[in-house]
Formats: C-alpha cells, sequence, structure tokens
C-alpha cells in the first residue's frame, strides 16, 4: 500500500496512506490532476495546518476512509442536524478553539463530509439560543451600536417563517 | 305595519351609561342628565314631544344617548319645524296676503321656539333669508353655523336618499353597523362606514404607529422603511444614501450629493465591529488596495479590518472562520435561529443579510396575505411599485459591470 508524506506548518512529517490522505479533496486534486509524485519522497506541504489538528483530522479520515460518497444532498437533508453518528459526536468533543481549527483545516483539505459534521456541531450550539446566549457561548461581543439591536429584533419581526 | 325585531346587546345590565338609551348603540355617547340643565331639558322636552317617552330626572337620571339619535332628535325637530312653516304658509298664501306671509312665517317660528326654550346655541340657527315672497315656491336657506354645515349637508343629503327608497320596504330602510351598532339610513352610508372599521383594524404596520389610508400606502411604508431603507447603498463602494433618487443619481454620474461628507467616499470602511471609515493614510494602505477595497470588496468577500479590530489577542476571534463556512453553518439552522444570528453581531448580520441562500426562507408578509418574498411579484399589489422595484434592481444588476450575487 503507497503511502504519501506530509508536512504541516510547524514542520512535523507525517506518512499516511494515500487512501487515506485522499479523502482531502485538496490532496487528491494535487496527486491526480497535477501529478505529483509521491513515490519521491517528498512531503507534500500544508502550510496553513498546525501538526497537532492534522494528527486529529487523519484519526477522523482513518476512521471514515471506507465510507460512501454522500448522496447528493437536496435543500431539506441540509437542515438536518441531529444525524451526526456517535463515534463524530465523541470526536468533536473538544474545545471550541480546536473544533473551529478543525472547521478549518478541513477547509483548506477540502474535506466536505468533515465540515458538514463540523458545522453540524456547531449549528447545534446555536440552535434554539437567543441572539445574548449565541453571543455568550462564542464569545462575541455585542458590536451593534445601543438601540440598533432593538431596530434589528422589530424588522424581524416581520421575517415570518414561510409557510410550507 | 311590518314587525320591527329590537335587538339588545348584552351589555344592558351593566352601566347604564356605556349605551344609547334609544338605539343601544355605544358610539359618540353623551350623558343626557350630566349636562347643562337647559341642554337637558332641551333634550326631554325634545323627547317627550317627539318619541311620546317622557324622561325624568328621578327615574331615568344616569342615562345616555348617542350622537346619532340625538341628531335625529334635531333633524326631525327641523323637519317638525319646516313642515309646520311651509304648511302655514301654504294656507297663509291662499289667504292672499303677501306681506302678511312673512310675518305670518317670523311669528311661527318664533312659536316653534317658544314651545321649545331658545337655550342651546344650536337652536339658534334656524334663522331663515327672507327672499321677496313673489318667489313661486319659498326656499329654505338657513345660515348655519359652521359645525353645522356638515350635519345640515348630511341632513339633506339623506333626505335626497330617503326620498329616492321611500317607496321600498320600511325593513330595507334600517341599517345598523354590527361592530358600533350605529344606525344609517342607507346603505351606501353604511359601506362607507364599514370600510372605516376595516381600515382602522387591518391597514396598520405592525412594526410602527403608522396606518394608511389603502392597502398600497401600507405597501408603500413597509417597502419604504423596513426593505428599501438598507437598500439605498451603493453596492460598489458601500456608501449609503438617504434615498434612492441620489443612489442612482450617483451610480450613474458618480454623484456625491453635496449633504454628504467627500470625505467618507474615499475612506475604507472597517469590517470588524468598530465599523468606522479609516483614511487609506492614516492606516498605512497603499491607493491600489485602497482602491480595490472601495471598488469591489463587498462583492468579493474582502474584508478589511481596522487594526483596533484586528486584535490578536482576543480569546477567540470568530473572524478567523471565513464567511463560507459560516453560511455552511448557518443554512443548518432553523429560520428562527437565522433571525437571533442575525441580531448578534455585525459580521453575523451581514453573512446572513448577504446571502440570497440564507435570505430566502424569511419572507416579509403584510396583512391579507400579501408576502414579499423570493417569489414575490410585485404586480399583484400595484403595477407603479412594479416599476420601481424592477428598475431598482435593474440598475443594481448593471452597476459595477458584474453579476451580483443577491439578485
Amino acid at each position: 500500500m503507497s503511502t504519501i508524506k506530509l508536512e504541516t506548518s510547524d514542520g512535523v512529517k507525517f506518512t499516511v496512506k494515500t487512501q487515506v490522505a485522499k479523502c482531502s479533496g485538496t490532496i487528491r486534486t494535487m496527486l491526480e490532476d497535477i501529478g505529483i509524485n509521491p513515490q519521491d519522497g517528498e512531503a507534500i506541504p500544508l502550510s496553513n495546518v498546525h501538526s497537532t489538528i492534522l494528527q486529529k483530522i487523519l484519526v477522523w479520515a482513518e476512521h471514515h476512509v471506507d465510507d460512501p460518497e454522500p448522496p447528493r444532498e437536496d435543500a431539506d437533508a441540509a437542515k438536518r442536524t441531529d444525524d451526526i453518528c456517535s463515534w463524530d459526536e465523541d470526536f468533536l468533543k473538544v474545545d471550541q478553539r480546536t473544533l473551529f481549527d478543525v472547521m478549518l483545516a478541513a477547509n483548506y483539505l477540502d474535506m466536505k463530509q468533515l465540515i458538514a459534521v463540523c458545522c453540524k456541531t456547531v449549528a447545534n450550539m446555536i440552535k434554539g439560543k437567543t441572539a445574548d446566549q449565541i453571543r455568550r457561548t462564542f464569545n462575541i461581543e455585542n458590536d451593534f451600536p445601543p438601540g440598533e439591536e432593538d431596530k434589528i429584533r422589530l424588522r424581524n419581526q416581520f421575517c415570518e417563517e414561510r409557510s410550507r | 305595519m311590518a314587525v320591527i325585531n329590537v335587538e339588545f346587546p348584552e351589555f344592558l345590565a351593566e352601566n347604564p351609561e356605556s349605551y344609547c338609551r334609544f338605539c343601544c348603540s355605544d358610539v359618540e355617547l353623551q350623558s343626557i342628565f350630566a349636562k347643562p340643565k337647559e341642554l337637558c331639558q332641551r333634550i326631554m322636552r325634545l323627547v317627550e314631544q317627539l318619541t311620546n317617552i317622557t324622561l325624568t330626572e328621578a327615574e331615568d337620571s344616569p342615562s345616555a344617548i348617542c350622537g346619532a339619535c340625538l341628531r335625529k332628535l334635531f333633524e326631525f325637530n327641523q323637519f317638525r319645524q319646516r313642515c309646520k312653516m311651509y304648511s302655514n304658509e301654504i294656507r297663509k298664501r291662499r289667504l292672499d296676503s303677501a306681506n302678511n306671509v312673512i310675518l305670518e312665517i317670523e311669528d311661527t317660528s318664533e312659536q316653534s321656539d317658544a314651545e321649545i326654550p331658545k337655550v342651546s346655541p344650536v337652536k339658534k340657527t334656524p334663522k331663515f333669508e327672507q327672499k321677496p315672497s313673489n318667489q313661486a315656491k319659498p326656499r329654505m336657506q338657513p345660515k348655519i353655523a359652521k359645525n353645522r354645515a356638515s350635519l345640515m349637508a348630511k341632513l339633506y343629503k339623506s333626505k335626497r336618499k330617503n326620498a329616492k327608497c321611500a317607496q321600498q320596504s320600511p325593513e330595507e330602510r334600517e341599517f345598523r353597523c354590527k361592530i358600533c351598532r350605529q344606525s344609517f339610513s342607507d346603505k351606501e352610508s353604511i359601506n362607507l362606514h364599514m370600510k372605516k372599521h376595516v381600515d382602522a383594524v387591518n391597514l396598520k404596520c405592525r412594526n410602527c404607529s403608522a396606518t394608511s389610508e389603502t392597502l398600497q400606502g401600507l405597501i408603500q411604508h413597509a417597502i419604504q422603511n423596513y426593505i428599501l431603507a438598507s437598500a439605498f447603498q451603493c453596492r460598489r463602494c458601500g456608501v449609503q444614501f438617504n434615498d434612492r433618487k441620489e443612489m442612482i443619481s450617483h451610480e450613474f454620474f458618480d454623484q456625491i450629493p453635496q449633504t454628504m461628507d467627500p470625505r467618507l467616499i474615499d475612506d475604507i470602511p472597517c469590517n470588524g465591529p468598530c465599523r468606522k471609515r479609516f483614511r487609506p493614510s492614516t492606516v498605512n494602505m497603499d491607493q491600489a488596495t485602497a482602491s480595490i477595497l472601495r471598488s469591489s470588496g463587498r462583492d468579493f468577500g474582502l474584508r478589511w479590518l481596522c487594526p483596533q479590530c484586528r486584535q490578536p489577542d482576543g480569546p477567540l476571534r470568530l473572524a478567523e472562520l471565513p464567511p463560507e463556512l459560516w453560511i455552511a453553518i448557518f443554512r443548518h439552522l432553523d429560520n428562527l435561529s437565522i433571525l437571533e444570528v442575525r441580531s448578534t453581531c455585525h459580521r453575523w448580520k451581514d453573512i446572513v443579510d448577504l446571502n440570497l441562500c440564507l435570505r430566502q426562507n424569511f419572507s416579509i408578509e403584510f396583512e391579507r396575505n400579501f408576502t414579499m418574498d423570493k417569489r414575490y411579484y410585485p404586480g399583484i399589489c400595484f403595477l407603479r411599485l412594479l416599476l420601481r422595484y424592477t428598475t431598482l434592481k435593474l440598475l443594481r444588476l448593471t452597476h459595477g459591470g458584474h453579476r451580483l450575487a443577491q439578485d
């Protein structure tokens, strides 16, 4: 089984099975379309990813390496957030910093499945909360000038859920 | 003789001053006995003379009369006086004495006034212009006080209408408003009256206290104040304008209204929480970068943060996640949560507002099931708005030379 080497931003080199590495759309494109030859022993530089995060992502990729291609999602399926498998749920039980770093790295590596799972996790954190609770959860500063938030809330009243 | 069904509303048992003594209506109520004594006596006298109902202060003391009944009383009293006057005059005329007629008219009017003591200022009005009596028929031309003008106009109008429908059956002549129980003499006036109720109830903006006479007016109000209020912004340079006219003149001719500070145009907006504008020179930015940020920054998702907003020491800067990831997250949310997200911070509000995919699930709803969402077709409301809306959209599309995501 062929392996390739990946080099993270802090200089750590990982040796990964090609099949696992191909979970990443970015790496797959590099290998297949651009034609980088992994047998050369040269590591693929991933300058945006830290080694701790890549390690985590590789664990996920190894677990999901045999997953079938996801069905093309339609609008209704995108709304669901309760279909995270329990393994992923445990995997993403990390602090926010790591979660967002994983998301950023997954975005850079173009791993759609992982992004979707992370998005669902974050969405679950937002769901059902008021703006104030959301701010506290994500440590966001309320940067609206006084009065503007009320204005937005007033306008929000105009927006009602479309009847189905 | 037709049988008249009398309906009694349920509130009869309550406060006797909360309904009209004579028709149970509860509009324009005036207490009978709380009035100045002279007026009170006058009303009692009129009621007794015209309807044979005797009101005494001891038995009926807290009672109220509605404006419609009061007007009817006065009208009827006037009608009675006029009948007397005409018939007297005709009788005299038959006796053929031209000069006497005028005197007699004066006499009769004084008599009728004597019957009902001249007390209220309203009562002074029936002064008739005395025309030479060689007229074929003496015309009554009352010189009336201003506040009675409308009353008299109404009186004449309703008389004319009554004359028209005089041949109809008496049941058809009774029209009563189901909401306020005011009675009307004909269908037209009750229709007009019902419109007043409908308008007052429905055509009120839900967000503010604005009301409108017509549905179109309300829609226009909502569009101007709640939809387009945030839309008068040049998509190329992000400058906000007060109204659409200014924006169009800016888009066509690069004109900036003189009321605006021209320096604002050169400055670059910070997309961070501070929302201030900065001169490129003060933040060490070269002109080329500034012009890119000014011209197409927003459309390409380029967001510049001022040094203060970019402080790295924050515990977790949400700016680190690119907008597309936030969009991917927000797509999993239901609409209520999205609305909460929208009111969380500037950045999230921008992300939601600029993304049609997130916004398409909102709709703006007016009364009477008019909704303004992606499928909204303005022609169903009125054509003028359609023209305004499409021209606005077209201008936006052509402006800047590239298609905008939002449209």
